[in-house]
C-alpha cells in the first residue's frame, strides 16, 4: 500500500470482474441474484466497451447458466459464472456433470444463507451444501484476495494433471458490496502467468470424435477401439486428481506470490500468531478475519492462541491439518454454517480429519453469524473463554451451541416462561 | 475497541437517494489519496434500501493497520447526518468520546446542542446545506445534492484528511464532468461550517 496510483478502492464482486477480464475469460453467463448481481454487471460493462472480448451468454435460470457453461467449456474455452444461495442450489445437478466431465470452469460464490426464512443477509450454508459435488473450493478473506485466488483458480483448474471446476468463495455483503484497496495487475503479467487454455476438450474440432456425457455402464466394456472405463473408473479418477491437486495449488500459489509479491500462507491456510500458540481458533472467510482482533485481545490478556483460517477447503488437507495440530491443546471452531442434526461443517471436517492424530486436540465447536447476524470480537472472546474452562473440565456439550443469539429479547418466549 | 487509536470509524446517516453510499466511497478514495491512510474500508448497511428511507452507510480509515474486521460499526468516532429528520438520540449517544458529530443542519452548534440536550463529550460541526442547495438550485431528481457539500465539512472538521485529497477523490470517483462540480460544492461547503469544541 504504497503509491496511490497502485491501489484502487473496489467491492468484492468488482475485484471478481476485474479478476475475469485479467484471465481473458471467453465466455460468461450466469443468472442475477443478491449479492453476487454486480460482478456480472460488471462483466457485461467490460464487454459492451471493448475491454473484454467475451460472449456473455443471457439465461433464465442458474440451472441454464451452468449448462450453458458445461457446454462451452467443452468446446475448448475459458469460462466464468457467478451465483448465491438459491442459485447455486439450483445448479446442483450441473455442478456435478460439470466436475464429471472434468471442466476447468471457475465459479465466484458470493456466499449468502438459505431461506426459509427468507434471507439475502451471508452465511457459510450455500458454500459448504455443494462441497460433495466434485469441485475443488477455496475461501477468500478480503478482496485482494479475491482477485489473486480468481487468477490463480484458473491456472490450477486448467493443470492437464488436475482438470477440475472451482469455486472461490467469498462472503455476502460482507466483502461483496464491501470497498477495499485493490491491486489490479498489468495485462501482460499476468498472461505471463495464465497462459491460454490449452484443452482436453474440443468439441469444435470436427476431426476428432468426441463423446461427452455418454452412457457409462458400471463394468468396463471392451470395444475394438479400446477398453473403455465404468462410471466406477471415471469417480476414482476424479478423486485422486482432487486429493492430488493439493500440490498443485500450493505450486500455483508459490509461482504466483513469486510474480506478483502477494501470498496468502501457504495457499491452503493462512495463519495468525500462531508461531507459539497453545490453542486456535479455526475458522473461513469472515469469521477468520473477525478473529484476528478476538486473538489480538486475548493475546493482551496472555491466552497463548493463534488463528488458522483455512483457504482450501476442498480437497481437505488433512496431512497439513494433522502436522499442524500436533501439539494443540485446544481448537476452537466457529462456523458460519451448519450440518443440521449434527454440528457445525467445518468443525466436524476437523475433527474427522484429526482422529488419527497421536495427539488428539479438544475440539470446542460454534456457530456464529448464521443470516447475517454480526459478527464480532467480544462474542468470539466469550467463546474462546468458554472453551478454555470445557477444555479443563474435559466436558463435551452434547448440544450445537450458538454464539449471538438474543432468544431472551423475544417477548413472546419470555411470557411463556411466566 | 483495541483498535480505537488505530482506526477511524465512521458511520452515515440519511436517506436513500441521498447519496450515503457514494459519500462513504469517495471518503475512503480521499483518505487513501491524503496519503495519512494505509488501509481503508467503506460499506453500505446490507440489505433492501428505498428511496426515502433512513438509511446508514459505513468506513473504516486505519493509519497503520490492516482492518480486518468487518462487524458492524455501533459506536462511530465520526457520525455524518446528511438530514436532520433521521436523527435518534442513539445516534448522538453513540458516538465515542471525543467523536464528532458532523451535521447539514440550520441550526448553530450551540443550538444543536442545546436542542438535542448533548450532554457526551463530543465536537459538534454543523452547515446549514438544504439552503446553500436551495440557493443554488442544487438538485438530483429532486432531492437537494447534500452528500459532496458535506464531505467539504468533513475535512474543516477533520485534519487528517485535506481538502485537496477530497476533490481529488470526488473527481475519481464521480468521473471528470460530475466531480469537477462537485469538488466546487465541497469546496464552497468549507465556508459555511461552523465548529464547536474543536
Amino acid at each position: 500500500m504504497t503509491s496511490v496510483e497502485e491501489y484502487q478502492v473496489m467491492t468484492g464482486n468488482h475485484a471478481a470482474a476485474n479478476a475475469c477480464k485479467g484471465a481473458r475469460v471467453q465466455v460468461v453467463a450466469a443468472y442475477p441474484i443478491t449479492p453476487q448481481s454486480p460482478v456480472v454487471e460488471k462483466i457485461s460493462f467490460f464487454i459492451e466497451n471493448g475491454e473484454l472480448n467475451a460472449r456473455m451468454v443471457r439465461v433464465e435460470s442458474e440451472q441454464s447458466a451452468l449448462t450453458a457453461c458445461v457446454a462451452a467449456s467443452a468446446t475448448g474455452v475459458r469460462v466464468y459464472t457467478a451465483t448465491s444461495s438459491h442459485g447455486l442450489l439450483l445448479m446442483y445437478e450441473i455442478l456435478c456433470w460439470a466436475a464429471g466431465n472434468r471442466l476447468p470452469i471457475v465459479m465466484n460464490i458470493a456466499m449468502r444463507s438459505v431461506g426459509a426464512p427468507w434471507s439475502v443477509w451471508t452465511d457459510h450454508q450455500d458454500a459448504f451444501t455443494v462441497r460433495d459435488t466434485g469441485w475443488i473450493q477455496m475461501f477468500c478473506e478480503d478482496n485482494q484476495e479475491i482477485y489473486d485466488t480468481n487468477l490463480q483458480a484458473y491456472r490450477i483448474a486448467e493443470d492437464p494433471s488436475v482438470y477440475v471446476p472451482i469455486f472461490v468463495n467469498y462472503d455476502g455483503y460482507i466483502l461483496s458490496h464491501t470497498s477495499m484497496l485493490v491491486k489490479l495487475e498489468p495485462q501482460k503479467k499476468i498472461d505471463e502467468f495464465l497462459p491460454p487454455l490449452k484443452h482436453h476438450l474440443n468439441l469444435g474440432d470436427m476431426n476428432v470424435v468426441m463423446g461427452v456425457c455418454p452412457v457409462t455402464t458400471p463394468h468396463i466394456v471392451k470395444r475394438a477401439e479400446g477398453t473403455a472405463p465404468g462410471y466406477y473408473e471415471f469417480r476414482y479418477s476424479l478423486q485422486r486428481s482432487i486429493e492430488n491437486s493439493i500440490n498443485k495449488v500450493k505450486e500455483v500459489h508459490d509461482l504466483f506470490a513469486e510474480k506478483f509479491g502477494r501470498s496468502y500462507g501457504n495457499g491452503i491456510y493462512k495463519t495468525y500468531r500462531a508461531e507459539d500458540a497453545e490453542m486456535y481458533i479455526f475458522a473461513v472467510g469472515s469469521v477468520a478475519s473477525e478473529s484476528r482482533l478476538a486473538i489480538d485481545k486475548l493475546r493482551e490478556k496472555g491466552v497463548k492462541i493463534g488463528l488458522i483460517s483455512l483457504k482450501l477447503f476442498r480437497p481437505f488437507p488433512t496431512k497439513y491439518l494433522r502436522e499442524l495440530f500436533k501439539d494443540a491443546k485446544l481448537i476452537v471452531v466457529f462456523d458460519r454454517d451448519i450440518g443440521y442434526g449434527y454440528e457445525g461443517i467445518l468443525c466436524y471436517e476437523l475433527k474427522s480429519a484429526l482422529y488419527q492424530s497421536k495427539n488428539r486436540p479438544f475440539i470446542k465447536g460454534y456457530i456464529v453469524g448464521l443470516g447475517g447476524r454480526d459478527v464480532n470480537a467480544e462474542d468470539l472472546i466469550n467463546g474462546v473463554y468458554r472453551a478454555i474452562d470445557l477444555e479443563k473440565k474435559n466436558e463435551y456439550s452434547e448440544q450445537t451451541e450458538f454464539i449471538g443469539l438474543k432468544l431472551d429479547e423475544l417477548d413472546f418466549l419470555q411470557k411463556e416462561v411466566k | 475497541m483495541s483498535d480505537a487509536e488505530e482506526i477511524t470509524e465512521i458511520v452515515f446517516y440519511g436517506r436513500g437517494g441521498q447519496g450515503c453510499v457514494l459519500a462513504s466511497q469517495i471518503i475512503v478514495e480521499a483518505a487513501y489519496i491524503s496519503g495519512n491512510y494505509k488501509d481503508v474500508v467503506a460499506f453500505p448497511s446490507f440489505g433492501a434500501e428505498r428511496r426515502g428511507a433512513p438509511v446508514q452507510a459505513f468506513a473504516r480509515i486505519s493509519k497503520n493497520k490492516k482492518i480486518w474486521t468487518r462487524a458492524q460499526i455501533k459506536r462511530p468516532d465520526i457520525a455524518i447526518v446528511l438530514d436532520e429528520t433521521v436523527i435518534t438520540p442513539d445516534i448522538i449517544k453513540n458516538i465515542k468520546e471525543n467523536g464528532i458529530l458532523i451535521i447539514n443542519s440550520e441550526k448553530t452548534p450551540e443550538e444543536l446542542k442545546n436542542f438535542y440536550n448533548i450532554t457526551n463529550n463530543i465536537k459538534i460541526a454543523s452547515a446549514n446545506i438544504n439552503k446553500f442547495c436551495i440557493e443554488r438550485d442544487l438538485y438530483l431528481e429532486d432531492i437537494p445534492i447534500v452528500n459532496t457539500p458535506i464531505l467539504g465539512v468533513l475535512t474543516k472538521a477533520l485534519d487528517s484528511i485535506d481538502l485537496e485529497s477530497m476533490k481529488k477523490a470526488i473527481i475519481k470517483v464521480m468521473g471528470e464532468k460530475k466531480g469537477e462540480s462537485n469538488s466546487f460544492l465541497a469546496e464552497e461547503a468549507v465556508k459555511l461550517t461552523m465548529l464547536l469544541n474543536f
